[in-house]
């Protein structure tokens, strides 16, 4: 009955910049400023594909009606555009480059806000497809499988961004995985560490305050004072005990940086440790204890089973931010994605900035997704939401 | 038994038990009931040790239960709480299998036990793959009932079990479980609040108020009790008719052959209460039932001093 104003104004807006914004921009070197480049001028007939796909999603966000078939069909086209975007992109960009060694084509304000418009009307349109749905499956993988297509295929080699990545693989590799083994090692710990102090806050009231003020105290000091404020211990303690000073402990370096994501891990895993046994119903643990459980039978058959999934999601928080603000290693040189967005920084290459920036929130949103479709294979069917 | 034995529980300043005794025969079911606060649930925890008395003593089978380790004497003591309790996150023949297996019974004696406790409280096998949340208040109250039942244990504890679902499906649980008993013969202590599952279910009726057993005796000796003491004002005035609910047509029924016909007479089956054929009378206004047997033959009639016994004249 109503209109579906976030997918209207999603292709609307998408249509409108893909045609009136540029959609590249063509610099003949990395440093010259950038000419702009129409999507109409350099896609040819594959801006008709854009404009058509756009188009006809607003038409049907339009409809004031409500209907399976209406969604159906605006998940397709919206989702059929997005996926276009980027091998039509490398495509000109190829075009456009020509045999220059060095001219950069990059995305301009019109493909990334096509980008945008057609992502809010393909999430918008398929929100409402039903959970398992193979049209909502194939909308979550048809965009990223487009993109690697492309990329494989060579189509995106002359995009500046793809330039950057192939020019630097070797240190991307690298810096991919310091980034990795510092996000997931400090998030590790803090769930080794975390899951029992949440315990412990569970299990002893009169611990409770010290431990709740120690985990968040180290959250409300902004994360760079607190990295500058541990040059000094950490450089002290690495200096104290050899073998810590042999791995690696020092006052800059990855260990400040661990040491920082590890505390940052701490809150959201023993928070929620804490707060999930506290809300496990008593009529649960009360009919465990009756039927005679031991006190230890009682924890591990019944409330951690029962508390597992809200511990699990503070687990999955402090992975996803930590892989997030893991960036700010660089500034200590702690190696990781960072690296690549302060050179681009030092060096005013907006490419490099956006290949760090890019690559870390698709890292945070890839560790998100993996990780909820584990846990939600480590929880009980019985305490799942939807019928199974 | 079950004995309590002068059983004072305080919890800071307020005495939730204040020197309770009661017995509970072998195979009797006895109703503790008493309005909300009065001690009742406190009591029946005593039994399995989930509350220690300050002082007094619970004995089982003659034996104190603090002499038994708690872990053990509860597994031997099947227990049903008002919210089922049930766990979430295991299936249905997995919450009915927990005794036995903290009892150590072997995988496929427990498999065959499961479907037996399933079938006794009234589902099928098959219910045994599922998940609570998929249970109505019902079925996962005839559920918490196998549960407690899978380990076999002479005596049963149940604090309000009935106490959360709709009326109707309370009155078919209630029946039910009275069926299950009259099979099982366990010693039961129930604890409610609700005089009429008291009456429909009870050997014997403990009255409870402030922490202390007021009157325990039969269901029907609590008529004559006076309307002004707290055991009367709680029963209520109509406790004499609920009384009723104990009785079936067929008990009093006059035969047909005894006496002519009675065209015209309302019928009611011979498994009716005599509550229900006192309802029905009070509702057509007559003093004369036709009563019928389960195949809808007439099987004799029923009048009024039938159901209400011989009674005083008044003065």
């Amino acid at each position: 009955m109503t209109v579906d104003w976030i997918a209207l104004a999603g292709a609307g807006a998408g249509l409108v910049s893909a045609a009136a914004l540029p959609f590249l921009s063509l610099r003949p070197n990395r440093i010259l400023a950038g000419v702009p480049q129409y999507a109409m001028e350099v896609l040819g007939a594959g801006s008709v594909l854009i404009f058509t796909a756009a188009a006809a999603a607003a038409v049907l966000a339009a409809l004031r009606r409500r209907h399976s078939g209406l969604d159906a069909a605006g998940t397709l086209v919206s989702g059929a555009g997005l996926a276009s975007l980027l091998p039509l992109a490398g495509a000109a960009a190829d075009r456009l480059a020509g045999d220059s060694a060095v001219a950069r084509v990059s995305a301009g304000p019109g493909l990334w806000l096509a980008a945008a418009g057609l992502g809010a009307a393909l999430f918008s349109f398929s929100r409402r497809l039903p959970s398992r749905s193979a049209l909502r499956l194939a909308a979550a993988l048809a965009i990223p499988a487009a993109a690697a297509a492309a990329g494989l295929a060579g189509l995106l080699d002359d995009l500046s961004l793809v330039r950057e990545l192939l020019s630097r693989r070797d240190t991307f590799t690298a810096e991919l995985v310091r980034h990795l083994a510092l996000a997931g090692g400090s998030a590790a710990l803090g769930a080794a560490v975390g899951i029992p102090l949440g315990l412990a806050m569970h299990r002893r009231p009169r611990w409770r305050g010290l431990i709740s003020v120690a985990v968040s105290g180290a959250q409300v000091i902004p994360t760079l004072s607190l990295l500058g404020l541990l040059i000094v211990p950490m450089a002290a303690l690495g200096a104290a005990v050899p073998y810590l000073g042999r791995i690696g402990v020092r006052g800059v370096g990855w260990a400040p940086a661990f040491v920082v994501l590890f505390l940052y891990a701490l809150l959201p895993i023993a928070g929620n440790t804490f707060a999930a046994l506290g809300a496990v119903a008593p009529e649960a643990l009360d009919a465990a204890r009756g039927m005679g459980m031991s006190r230890r039978q009682a924890f591990l058959r019944v409330q951690a089973p029962l508390a597992l999934p809200v511990i699990l999601a503070g687990v999955r928080t402090a992975f996803t931010a930590n892989m997030g603000n893991a960036i700010l290693a660089a500034l200590v040189g702690g190696g990781g994605l960072g690296t690549l967005v302060f050179l681009g920084l030092a060096q005013a290459a907006p490419d490099l900035i956006l290949l760090g920036a890019l690559s870390t929130s698709t890292l945070a949103l890839a560790a998100d997704r993996a990780l909820a479709l584990a846990f939600r294979l480590a929880v009980s069917r019985g305490l799942r939401s939807e019928a199974p | 038994m079950i004995r309590f034995r002068n059983i004072v529980k305080s919890y800071g300043s307020a005495r939730a038990v204040d020197g309770a005794d009661l017995e509970i025969a072998p195979g009797e079911l006895c109703v503790l009931i008493g309005p909300s606060g009065c001690g009742k649930s406190t009591l029946l925890r005593t039994a399995n040790r989930m509350v220690e008395p300050d002082s007094g003593e619970v004995f089982v089978d003659g034996r104190p239960v603090r002499e038994h380790p708690p872990e053990e004497l509860r597994r031997g003591i099947g227990y049903v709480i008002q919210s089922v309790g049930l766990f979430p996150h295991m299936t249905v023949g997995d919450n009915v299998a927990v005794v036995p297996r903290l009892l150590g019974i072997d995988k496929g004696e427990i498999a065959g036990r499961v479907d037996r406790m399933l079938e006794l409280v009234g589902l099928s096998p098959e219910w045994s793959s599922r998940w609570p949340r998929e249970l109505s208040g019902g079925e996962a109250q005839r559920v918490g009932v196998a549960r407690a039942l899978a380990a076999d244990p002479p005596i049963l504890l149940m604090d309000e079990p009935f106490g959360s679902v709709d009326p109707l499906t309370r009155v078919r649980l209630q029946r039910e479980f009275l069926a299950i008993q009259r099979r099982l013969h366990k010693t039961v202590l129930f604890v409610t609040h609700d005089v009429e599952e008291a009456i429909r279910l009870a050997d014997r009726i403990a009255v409870m108020r402030s922490g202390r057993i007021l009157r325990h005796a039969t269901p029907e000796e609590f008529v004559a009790t006076d309307a002004e003491d707290f055991v009367g004002e709680f029963l209520g005035l109509e406790y004499g008719v609920e009384i009723l609910s104990r009785r079936r047509v067929r008990e009093v029924l006059r035969p047909a052959a005894e006496i002519g016909s009675d065209p015209g007479a309302p019928s009611i089956r011979a498994e009716a209460s005599l509550k229900e054929a006192l309802g029905l009378m009070a509702a057509r206004r007559v003093e004369c039932l036709s009563v019928t047997d389960g195949e809808g033959r007439r099987a004799g009639s029923l009048r009024m001093e039938d159901v209400l016994g011989t009674w005083k004249a008044c003065p």
